[in-house]
């Protein structure tokens, strides 16, 4: 019977769509503000001409809708789910690689005009987000692999998910920084910058898959959080850091590829 | 020991009074609209002002003790009924005027309560019309859309929800990050919305911002949360109008 519950459970974590929300908002703004420091004009343009806020201003819109009627599908689009060789479990399309690259393919090499306004608009605030989405540490799953099931911490005494934690971490590892602050850690070059953008989104996916495989052994179980050894905090920051300027860099590639075809001056007649 | 426990009870009602009294735009808010102002004086406006106040003004628009509402007609033309903020407004601005012949320190309380008070006169829960004065103190719930367990109703005034709602969805914004979005959003409309404009026409304007949002407003009502996204788009739009007539205004009177 155990087993039985044991099996069922598992398949039930397998297959469950990537429901719950990433990145607190703070780390959403700083992916769509350092995003937006790395666009071309072209899609600064574009992305201004069909927002008319900025990124960072939509960045956690998709957060706020994933239970208004309409936009309740997009509830299970916030994460990502792989298999012990970093390959991304489809779920039927329910995970936000599979959304991001669809979206990508959709507006791509002029789709976009293709598009009526409303939907450039809503592909571009889900884009916005679900990339910065599949960049944090806990919306990376690994549901057939009991090592890398998530966990609690000690934090002052309290319990604190594994989850929370890293949806949590781009603040807790930054005391103090507003979102812009963060232009200070955006220092990639640009063939850096080129390399990390290499590819499309499954690719960024299986790598993220497997670096952040890495932050299980780094946030100790069940531990107090201050007595985790200091080297741990440091390199947890780091990935949290890199994590997020991954997630902005790509979010930059995406839009200028978009968009990359645009004349301003044919718009500005 | 009795005399102890009312005086803490009565230290905790103050408390709770003082949090409540002070609750117009969020401080962010406030900063915001200071900020905005600050980025749109002229040069040697600027100057004087920030000499005046002894840093720029992003660091002056602390909250006063004391609310004070923009109270309008059914109609929505103002009433300037005692302690109205347009009344205040236009005191401060024959202060400012007459500075010269006043104490500095007298003329920087002038100006603090000024980069307070505009902001405060752009908030929508700041509004009282005649025929719904309380509605400020509206109770309101936002929703967040769930279903089962993982529903949640925030409770909060009317007032509340205005101050403060829409400026908290931005955690981790910086002033300058919320500038530049009001900057990017309305800077196309900036001239029409400060120009040539009185403290009693911006009253005039609040008072048809608001109308609509007055006659739709009740006691005990849910805001969905895609009327409550939308909404975000008129706070935005008076918290831009606040700082740019602010500048207007500033640079009108410290020409």
């Amino acid at each position: 019977m155990r087993k039985l519950i044991a099996t069922f459970l598992a398949a039930t974590a397998l297959f469950a769509p990537c429901r719950l929300y990433a990145w607190s908002a703070d780390a959403h703004h700083i992916v769509g503000h350092i995003a937006e420091k790395h666009l071309t004009p072209e899609a600064q343009y574009m992305c201004q001409k069909y927002l008319r806020y900025s990124l960072t201003y939509y960045a956690v819109w998709m957060d706020h809708v994933a239970n208004c009627k309409g936009y309740d599908h997009t509830r299970v689009w916030h994460g990502v789910r792989f298999n012990s060789k970093n390959k991304v479990l489809h779920l039927d399309g329910n995970n936000a690689v599979y959304q991001s690259q669809r979206l990508w393919n959709e507006m791509r090499n002029g789709g976009y005009k293709e598009l009526p306004d409303s939907a450039i608009i809503d592909n571009l605030r889900f884009l916005i987000h679900m990339v910065g989405d599949m960049h944090c540490p806990s919306h990376n799953y690994y549901p057939e692999e009991p090592d890398f099931k998530p966990y609690s911490i000690r934090r002052n005494g309290k319990k604190v998910y594994f989850h929370k934690f890293w949806d949590r971490s781009a603040g807790f590892f930054n005391k103090g920084w507003y979102c812009d602050d963060f232009e200070q850690i955006d220092t990639y070059s640009e063939k850096e910058i080129k390399r990390i953008c290499k590819g499309d989104v499954y690719r960024w996916a299986q790598i993220n898959g497997k670096d952040m495989r890495e932050v299980h052994s780094l946030l100790i179980k069940h531990t107090e959080l201050r007595d985790m050894p200091k080297e741990n905090h440091e390199r947890m920051r780091e990935i949290v850091n890199f994590q997020l300027l991954r997630g902005a860099y790509r979010l930059a590639h995406i839009l200028n590829d978009i968009f990359k075809d645009v004349k301003i001056s044919d718009y500005e007649k | 020991m009795r005399s102890n426990s009312i005086r803490y009870i009565t230290l905790l009602v103050v408390a709770a009074m003082a949090t409540f009294e002070a609750a117009a735009w969020s401080s962010k808010g406030h900063q915001v609209v200071a900020g905005l102002a600050d980025k749109y004086l002229l040069p040697n406006v600027q100057r004087e002002v920030h000499d005046l106040l002894g840093s720029a003004m992003e660091n002056s628009a602390e909250l006063p003790h004391t609310i004070y509402y923009l109270n309008l007609t059914t109609e929505g033309q103002p009433q300037l009924v005692e302690g109205d903020v347009l009344i205040e407004i236009e005191r401060h601005i024959g202060t400012l005027r007459n500075r010269n012949n006043l104490a500095e320190s007298e003329a920087r309380e002038a100006l603090k309560a000024l980069i307070h008070l505009v902001a405060d006169m752009h908030c929508v829960g700041h509004v009282r019309f005649a025929d719904k004065a309380c509605a400020s103190d509206y109770t309101i719930y936002l929703p967040n859309g769930a279903t089962g367990k993982a529903a949640r109703r925030f409770k909060m005034t009317w007032r509340e929800y205005w101050s403060t709602e829409h400026l908290k969805a931005h955690y981790g914004y910086s002033t300058a990050m919320h500038i530049r979005d009001l900057e990017l959003r309305f800077k196309g409309e900036a001239y029409d919305m400060a120009h040539g404009l009185t403290p009693r026409d911006w009253a005039v304007d609040m008072g048809c911002e608001c109308r609509p949002l007055y006659a739709w407003a009740k006691d005990e009502m849910d805001i969905p949360r895609l009327q409550h996204l939308a909404l975000e788009e008129l706070t935005n739009r008076t918290l831009a109008k606040a700082g740019w007539r602010l500048a207007a205004m500033l640079n009108n009177i410290f020409k």
